[in-house]
Formats: structure tokens, sequence, C-alpha cells
């Protein structure tokens, strides 16, 4: 699933997409309800990937909407020492945004998790 | 010249996707649909319908690719954080070729450089036909980046270096002109030694310390594989490669040699380097040293950039070739300079084990460049002596120079350049073909030392 994970919740997950990127990832969803999403900490590239077999989406509300703030802070603050300038991180979610503010979120439960840190060990299931 | 692509966002027009700057994210899907994601730290454009990715473990996406040759790649442009989804067909796997050295040298050497040698190997480059590629945002563009013309610079630079003479001019104006026509202000040239092991630091320029002499192993970190590869390295996001390499592994591990390498000087270089393009310097098929760019910011040398240096390098090497029998023009007879010297001596001590030259306790210079200066030195606190000849080192049997390849002028460029950075009262100055003078302000006294 390409896109940018915006806001995660453990447990039942709930991802918010742009709307205006993510139409087909959408439509992929809708079609078969499989998803994976991939997340990864910019300081120490740990990844991991979590799959699911039954998506929905839904619309955004405002507790997501104030959950993809936090996270844009912090994605912001986590890149500034790796050279990446916050005015940059920023630009990127502007551009995510620069045609429809519009946010869908994407729920689903993982069934399966694995650790996607790059090396001869990625893929390992947790 | 140019043909209307059939994709809906020609690849050229968002070059700067495939510089690795932001790192990119691939799906594949599996036999029964089941989607797999990972970021992988660059997409190489091949050509206007071919994009390579590397291969280096063998991993769920392989696996995925065996059973669907279907693959999605979304790139960020770093210009305008435009995102682009490219639908890929996989074609085949090279190991060999092209790019597939090119990709392995920028991986070897980064490896190298954060002691991971053992464990990034490029097993093969996957080459995928571009299917569609389109703005993930369907209501955005290309990048419509305006492409520069770089001819009035290549003229402006290749005259300045057909001005110079000698060897030692080549260097000082090409990293000026760098800095001067190209806004390349951060540069620093490396040769070789006699004997082909390690790389010495000739020039620089833009840098806090100067970090003449400093010394790397060729075929080691960015630097010595770039020369022992004679293949360009460039870096566009240096913390990102860090970060990834120890993700991969924490160990550090080193050379034992290590001790061999001057360890006194510091390599020139940049607080905080984000950006690096490392270009061989390689004239009549040999190598002549490694021209080393740097920027604190991230992207700084993109795909333009190191066809450009590529360009330039090779007309520098091709003037250092020239310039190494010239042995720096200059009028002959020039009349001495009186000093007054001041009554306080020096004390110069040569360490015979490695030829290493301390004054008044201070390091200066070790090896070949040490064993010429304390043989001028010598001459001169026995009889006066200040002028010497090129030819009469390069044939004085007690130095032991090696007889197979001349690199006398580099080191007396050497040894001249440390003697600036280090030392306000010995100089070493040139004073006509093949002549140089050395010039002492300070009554000396020399201790050999063991």
């Amino acid at each position: 699933m390409p896109g940018v994970c915006a806001s995660l919740r453990i447990a039942n997950i709930s991802v918010c997409v742009p709307l205006a990127t993510s139409r087909k990832t959408l439509d992929n969803i809708e079609s078969n309800g499989r998803i994976a999403v991939a997340v990864s900490l910019p300081t120490n590239y740990r990844t991991i990937q979590l799959k699911g077999q039954r998506a929905t989406s839904a619309e955004s509300d405002a507790a997501d909407l104030a959950a993809v703030e936090r996270h844009h802070d912090a994605f912001a603050a986590v890149n500034e020492p790796l050279g990446q300038q916050r005015q940059r991180v920023e630009a990127f979610w502007q551009a995510e945004i620069e045609t429809s503010a519009a946010m869908v979120k994407v729920l689903f439960i993982p069934e399966q998790i694995f650790d996607q840190t790059p090396g001869p060990s990625a893929g390992r299931s947790l | 010249m140019s043909t209307a692509s059939p994709l809906a966002v020609s690849l050229e027009s968002i070059a700067s996707c495939f510089e690795g700057i932001i790192p990119a994210s691939i799906c594949t899907c599996s036999g029964d649909g089941t989607p797999n994601l990972t970021y992988i730290s660059i997409v190489h454009r091949v050509d206007s319908r071919h994009v390579a990715l590397s291969y280096q473990f063998f991993n769920k996406t392989r696996e995925n690719m065996a059973q669907n040759p279907f693959v999605q790649v979304v790139v960020v442009s770093p210009s305008n954080m435009r995102q682009y989804r490219l639908d890929l067909g996989y074609e085949r796997t090279e190991s060999e070729g092209i790019v597939f050295d090119r990709m392995k040298t920028r991986l070897e050497a980064v490896a190298s450089q954060t002691g991971m040698s053992q464990i990034f190997k490029l097993r093969g480059v996957d080459i995928f036909e571009v299917l569609d590629c389109r703005p993930m945002n369907a209501e955005a563009g290309g990048e419509g980046l305006p492409k520069v013309d770089y001819l009035p610079q290549i003229e402006d630079f290749t005259a300045r270096l057909a001005a110079c003479s000698g060897l030692e001019s080549v260097i000082d104006v090409s990293l000026e002109a760098l800095a001067e026509v190209f806004g390349y202000d951060h540069s620093f040239l490396m040769a070789p030694d006699e004997d082909g092991k390690r790389l010495f630091t000739l020039g620089s320029r833009g840098f806090g310390e100067s970090g003449i002499g400093s010394e790397v192993w060729i075929g080691e970190g960015i630097l010595g594989a770039a020369a022992e590869r004679r293949e360009v390295v460039r870096i566009t996001s240096f913390s990102r490669d860090v970060v990834y390499s120890k993700a991969v592994r924490s160990v550090i591990e080193r050379r034992g040699e290590d001790s061999l390498l001057e360890s006194e000087i510091a390599l020139p270089g940049l607080p905080k380097v984000e950006s690096q393009l490392v270009v061989p310097l390689v004239a009549r098929d040999r190598l002549l040293g490694i021209v080393c760019l740097q920027s604190a910011v991230a992207g700084r040398f993109l795909s333009d950039d190191e066809r450009l240096v590529r360009i330039v390098a090779r007309q520098m090497a091709a003037s250092m070739a020239l310039g190494e029998h010239v042995e720096s023009a200059g009028a002959k007879d020039i009349p001495r300079r009186q000093h007054a010297v001041q009554p306080a001596a020096a004390i110069i001590k040569h360490y015979k084990a490695d030829d290493s030259i301390f004054i008044d306790d201070a390091y200066l210079i070790k090896g070949i460049a040490g064993r010429i200066f304390w043989r001028l030195v010598r001459s001169y606190a026995q009889s006066g002596r200040v002028d010497f000849t090129n030819k009469e080192i390069r044939l004085d049997a007690s130095l032991q120079l090696p007889d197979f390849k001349d690199n006398l002028e580099a080191r007396l460029i050497l040894l001249r350049r440390r003697l600036q950075d280090r030392c306000d009262f010995v100089n070493l100055t040139q004073v006509g073909r093949g002549q140089f003078r050395l010039e002492v302000q300070r009554h000396l006294r020399l201790e050999e030392q063991s």
C-alpha cells in the first residue's frame, strides 16, 4: 500500500491517509480488503510491517486529525538531526494536501506483524 | 532531440526523485494478492523507460516478484515534495555491466566507510520496465525544473586550467575554479603514494583545517573506493546512509594496519557532511588522484553535477599529467630575500623509524616528505646551502625514493604546504623550473632520534 502513514492507533489500527494522494490505495482496499502498512523510525530505521485482510475506510474525525498533527510534529523533530530541515518535512505534508485537505481513515486488525528493519533478517515474523 | 514520453510523467521530468535523497517505498503482491510494503533507499533511473533496484538480501519482496512481476514504487521529489507512483514490470537481474558496477561501487564505498564491508554485498541489480508513472495526486504535475546550461562555465573552467603551468598551480587553480565557477565551495584533492596503497591530501579549499598530508587507504571508505575502482561515488544524504548501515549491524570493523596511515593529520572535511561527490582523476589510464566535493546540504550534488564534475575532472587529470613533467616553470636566478634570522634556535627532530619530523615538538610530516626535509635542513645546517634542484633530490640514493614511479613533485608540494600550515620560519619556495629554495628565518638545531 503506497502512501504515508499519518496516524496510528495500536490494537485496532487506524491509519489516516490524504484523500488526494491515496485514491488508488482506497480503491484497492475496497476491492479485496487486504492491507500492508510499514512504519519506520528515521533515526535507526527500525521498521515494522503490519498486515491485515479486512480493511475498511471511514471519514476521519477531530480526534484523528489531532493525532495526525501530533504525528507530523514528532516526525519533523526526529528528522531534523538527520539533515532534513523541518520546513522540508512540512513541505512534504503540504504537498500531500495541496489540492485537498480531506483525510480518510483506514481501519484494520493486524493479523501478522513483521520486522522490516533493513538487513538479512528483514521479513522475520514477530 | 527529445521525443514525447509515453508515460504520464516522464522520468526525466522528475529526475531528482532518483537521487536517494528521500527514501522510496516498494509494494509487491504475493500470488494470492497479499501486499508487501517496504522502504528502499534509492531507485536508480537507468533510461527513459527503465529503473533499477539493488538486490542485497533475499526477502519477501523478491519472493513476491517471482510470483507476480508487477511492482509499484512511490518516489518523492526533494524539490517540491510531491510523490509519484511508478508501475513497474520486472525484466531481469544483472550482475555485471555499467549499472551494476556503479551501484556496487557506491554501496561498497558507504559500507566500507561505516565498517560494514562484510555485510553489504550487492548480489545483483533488478531492472524494471516502467509501465506507468504519474503523480500520486492526479491534479499535481511534474517538477518543471529549468535545465541549466553549463557550457559557459565549462569554457571558463578550461580556460583557467589552460593558463596553468606545473602541478601545483593546476591543483590550486582547479579547486579555486570549482568554487568560483561552479559554486562547489568545499573541495580537496588527494594523490596516490609511491606504491599505490594510499592517497594523501595535496590541496584543499573551504575547510577550517587544510588537512594537507592526511591519508586514507586506497580501496577503503568512500574516497578509497572511488580511487580503487576509478569510479564516481556520490552521496546525497550521508546521515541516512549511516543510519541505514547501523541498522544492519552496529559492529564497526577496523583494519589492523591503521597505524601505518598518517594519523596525526585529520582529513579535510565539513563538521556535518550531508552530500559528497568523489571523482577519480585519471589520465593515460593512470590514477592521478581523486577530487572530493562536500556540502552540508542533503542533495547538493545531483546527477547533472556528477556529469559536470566527471568532465571537469578529466580536464584536471590531463592538466596534472602535463604538469608533472613541467615542474612549475618560473623565472631562474631569483635573488635571495634577506631575512633577519632570529637568534632563538628552533629544534628539528627526525625520527629514523618512520622519518617523522617534529619542529619544536610539533609534528610536521613523516615518510618520504620527512626524509626529503631532513636531507634539506641537514645540507643547510652543514654548509648554509639553500638552493636545491628536483634532479639532485631524485638522484640522491640516500633518500631511497621509489624509482618506478616519480612522485617527487607531489611530495615537494605536500612538504611545502605542511610548512605553510605548521611553521612560520621555514619555507620551501619554487624559484624556477625544477628548482626550489629553503628559506629559514631562525637558527635550527637538528636532533636525530632512532
